[in-house]
């Protein structure tokens, strides 16, 4: 790929139209993997794939078009495709292209070859055999990975834009699958090579999954609950749209127009940190170009910010804070709500008695971003004096996402992200969530 | 897309790698949204899918790679990365040859959508938001897409099979906020077709704006639904997301074939309710979830998958027949080349049975009446599952009552098949998109009306 030929035949297309602003984005991702089946690799993926987005600029308004083709000739029909979108949406481009900000983090992020399919089949296989040595119950089906996945992406325009970034992740997938008679259950971990030891990662997915046999339903009713880490994330990760400016600016978020009033409970303080140091990729710039950084979304209760893009950001006579993801549309970049005081332990203990939810399910269809309601399937552990007691399985747990943040009664002292993922979360209890069980 | 020569040097590069078969899916789609909120057209984006996948088999390992760069030079070594991935180098003379086959055209498209200017489409999509606005003060906003989906695809194999399909699909969807000022609700309409412009003609964009925004205004005046135990009513359409995910997923072979799915095992055993027959039919002229061949170059096939609730099939693509060791059932399908192909539904649906749709609901003293569910998700190892529902109404004494909202219902599919023993006789479908290993694919789900005798429904009261 030759991004020099692509820029000029870009730049002579966009002439011959009559168009001066254009903006070319180009990603490439070469990912690969090994997955291990019984005792032997059962498949082995390779790929590279690029993407080229060309913005133009025509009589005021900007139009769109992406292609997979990354080619002089690909770019040049991009471009006409651009302008004709253009002529059809209504919205005037208000804002137009971002000359680049004055200064960008420097991050140390950068791109290392993906192991090769040898190495990757060897470790798949050797996580294999440690999960089913790990347990008698492990059933076939049960499948081990290893997944490496490598990205970069530029973002170049008339304005002077030039800007680049890459990164790469290399990680293991460790799934297990248990039966004690007719009763199944699994769990698995995901996690990069370098953060913890193979054998770690295979005792928890195993551990995992044994500890939900038995697992059975409770009454249904009020409880206090405290959500792991990994289902926290998942809420944050649906609503996160909530915190957007484009939602208030659209009125589909109830935090429209809040800004300065207390909307969680004063222990919350939800954080928007690009170059969050345990978090996969510190890209330096948004998707306009704009420098991104660390900002409070809520500071103890109180919501001191939505996330701009430029276009929103002037819309609502805001500044942008660099959560673009393109022109139009708003992402955080690193959401996390930050730790509180509590262990694991001390926020079991005081809970005392309710449920310790591990698992939720349906988040695309059970939770309603716009009236925050949620309906959700759960699973986790009863807890009876301030201790795991049982598995639970075959609940829902439902309230809405405005109002648990006001009933947040803890919040435990570690942060984890996904692995691959821009939220991070510690442990949260929160009070009276309704149950429907038996 | 690729040549006849190119795909067979390309197959016979990976035979020689030691593969006992080969398979290249070269793709070039083109897709086309057009976007609206805050009664504006903001965003009109045209998407070009282009690239090829290779896939080699030995036994049941699969070793497969794809790549964008269409050069000779970027094949051959996406090849090469395939062939070095199976890693034990045969001499022998590949020994095929490509013939085309013609596969007959039981989709017609009268108009191909990006044939028509994009303003045209644009005030299509224009004119059923524009009702959702028009139906209360109390719809706020209103956001719209307009998708226009074309992919072309040339699939060959080392066992001579050379053959491709054009696949055009249009879909609207229109989803509508209303509010009262303290809280927001949301409606939402969503058909598609594997037809052109002229669904518009069959559905009016206008139709489908009033039914997202008659949706909204329900659920604003609706009450949070109770919890517990109790028998639902679910509606036509849509409703058929309880058979997709409480048991369609575990009949695939991706599930079946390695032991991970409830129903390995089962086939010819009684596995639901003899009221109910379930279908997986991609043949169906222009529905959504068809195509002429499956992705692996299968033409559709009809498949009863349950006969008065007697497990009678699964849905098994190529790589499932061989790990089950029965025939495969064109179920083979990919979002794009970039996915490995496994074993998906089309177009799955429960069938009319011998319920008068009336006795479901008299038959319900406290209960639910699903009438709009949403989508779920399910565990096919466990059989654990869940899905939402979008529109519900309480059913006291065999009446539909007031609107409930914020419902969800979940259970274990082996449980819940047995517990539909009412099946009605108002057969619809609705469209969805499914996602899996092998991507998003376009689904329709459907049913009559049923009674499931017994389901944990999750709500806030």
């Amino acid at each position: 790929m030759n991004t020099e030929a692509i820029k000029t035949a870009v730049s002579q297309a966009a002439a011959e139209l009559g168009v001066q602003d254009y903006e070319i984005s180009i990603s490439t991702e070469e990912s690969a993997g090994a997955e291990a089946l019984k005792d032997e690799i059962s498949s082995v993926t390779y790929s590279r794939s690029s993407t080229m987005q060309v913005r133009c600029v025509k009589g005021g308004k900007s139009g769109y078009a992406t292609s997979e083709l990354v080619t002089p000739e690909a770019a040049a029909e991009l471009v006409s495709l651009a302008c004709d979108n253009a002529a059809v949406i209504d919205d005037e481009d208000t804002v137009g292209l971002f000359e680049g900000s004055k200064e960008y983090t420097a991050v140390s992020d950068h791109a290392e070859a993906l192991p090769s399919a040898d190495d990757m089949k060897s470790h798949a296989l050797e996580l294999q055999k440690m999960v089913y040595d790990a347990s008698d119950k492990i059933v076939d089906g049960t499948q081990c990975a290893v997944q490496g996945l490598s990205v970069s992406s530029a973002l170049m325009n008339s304005a002077g834009l030039d800007v680049n970034y890459d990164c790469s992740l290399v990680y293991r997938v460790v799934s297990a699958a248990v039966k004690d008679g007719e009763e199944a259950s699994d769990d698995y971990r995901i996690i990069p090579l370098d953060k913890e030891d193979a054998q770690v990662s295979v005792d928890k997915a195993v551990q995992g999954a044994l500890s939900k046999l038995g697992a059975e339903s409770v009454d249904s009713g009020k409880y206090n609950v405290i959500m792991d880490s990994s289902t926290v994330r998942s809420l944050l990760s649906t609503y996160a749209d909530v915190f957007s400016a484009r939602s208030a600016y659209m009125k589909t978020t109830l935090l429209a127009g809040k800004e300065g009033q207390a909307v969680a409970s004063p222990l919350v303080t939800l954080v928007d940190d690009p170059f969050y140091p345990e978090k996969f990729g510190h890209c330096p710039f948004d998707g306009e170009g704009v420098a991104v950084y660390t900002k409070n979304i809520i500071e103890k209760g109180e919501l001191k910010t939505l996330l701009y893009n430029r276009m929103y950001a002037k819309l609502l006579g805001k500044e942008t804070t660099g959560n673009a993801s393109d022109a139009k549309h708003i992402e955080p970049k690193g959401l996390y709500v930050a730790p509180g005081e509590y262990t694991a332990e001390a926020l079991m203990a005081k809970l005392g008695n309710g449920l310790y939810i591990t698992d939720l399910n349906g988040l695309h269809a059970g939770a309603n971003v716009q009236s925050g309601d949620f309906s959700l399937q759960a699973a986790g552990f009863l807890v009876e004096n301030g201790k795991k007691s049982r598995p639970v399985k075959n609940i829902t747990i439902a309230d809405n996402f405005f109002n648990i943040l006001k009933k947040v009664d803890a919040i435990s002292d570690t942060v984890v992200f996904g692995t691959g993922s821009d939220f991070g979360a510690p442990e949260i209890l929160f009070t009276d969530i309704s149950v429907s069980g038996k | 897309m690729l040549d006849k020569k190119m795909m067979s040097e390309l197959i016979a590069i990976v035979l020689h790698g030691g593969a006992d078969f080969v398979e290249i899916f070269s793709e070039y789609s083109k897709n086309n949204r057009i976007s609206y909120a805050n009664r504006k057209i903001e965003f009109v984006t045209d998407k070009i899918i282009s690239g090829v996948g290779i896939r080699g088999f030995v036994g049941t390992k699969t070793y497969f790679a794809c790549t964008t760069d269409l050069t000779p030079s970027g094949l051959r070594a996406c090849a090469n990365r395939v062939a070095q991935a199976v890693g034990s180098p045969v001499d022998r003379i590949a020994d095929f040859c490509l013939t085309e086959r013609i596969n007959p055209n039981i989709h017609p498209i009268k108009t191909v959508p990006f044939d028509v200017p994009a303003s045209v489409r644009a005030d299509l999509l224009r004119s059923g938001c524009a009702k959702a606005y028009d139906a209360d003060e109390k719809i706020i906003q209103v956001n719209g897409n307009l998708m226009a989906y074309d992919k072309s695809f040339v699939v060959a194999n080392s066992e001579g099979l050379y053959t491709s399909d054009r696949q055009i699909r249009t879909r609207m969807s229109v989803a509508a906020i209303a509010s009262n000022g303290t809280e927001n609700q949301e409606g939402s309409s969503s058909p598609g077709r594997s037809m052109g412009l002229e669904l518009f003609e069959k559905i009016s964009p206008e139709s489908i704006g009033a039914e997202a925004a008659r949706q909204a205004l329900v659920n604003l005046r609706a009450v949070p639904c109770p919890s517990g135990l109790m028998p639902v009513a679910i509606e036509n359409g849509f409703g058929g997301v309880i058979f997709h995910e409480a048991c369609g997923h575990s009949l695939e072979a991706s599930a079946v074939g390695i032991g991970m799915s409830q129903m390995t095992g089962k086939l010819g055993q009684q596995i639901a309710n003899p009221k109910v027959t379930a279908i997986d039919d991609g043949t169906i002229p222009n529905a959504w979830g068809s195509c002429n061949i499956d992705d692996e170059g299968n033409p559709m096939q009809r498949r009863v998958l349950i006969e008065n609730g007697i497990l009678k099939s699964y849905m098994i693509d190529r790589l499932g027949s061989r790990r089950m060791d029965m025939p495969h059932t064109a179920s083979g399908r990919r979002q794009d080349y970039s996915f490995e192909t496994t074993s998906r539904m089309t177009n799955t649906f429960i069938d009319n049975g011998p319920d008068k749709n009336e006795d479901i609901i008299a038959s319900i003293d406290n209960g639910i009446y699903a009438a709009a569910m949403g989508g779920g998700s399910v565990n096919p190892f466990t059989g654990s599952f869940n899905f939402s529902v979008r529109e519900g109404y309480m059913i006291r004494n065999g009446k539909i009552c007031e609107p409930v909202r914020g419902a969800s219902l979940i259970g274990t599919g082996s449980e819940v098949i047995q517990k539909i023993d009412m099946v009605g006789q108002n057969l619809d479908t609705a469209q969805g998109m499914c996602g899996s290993s092998s991507g998003s694919v376009p689904t329709d789900v459907g049913q009559p009306l049923l009674r499931v005798s017994e389901i944990t429904v999750g709500g806030q009261a």
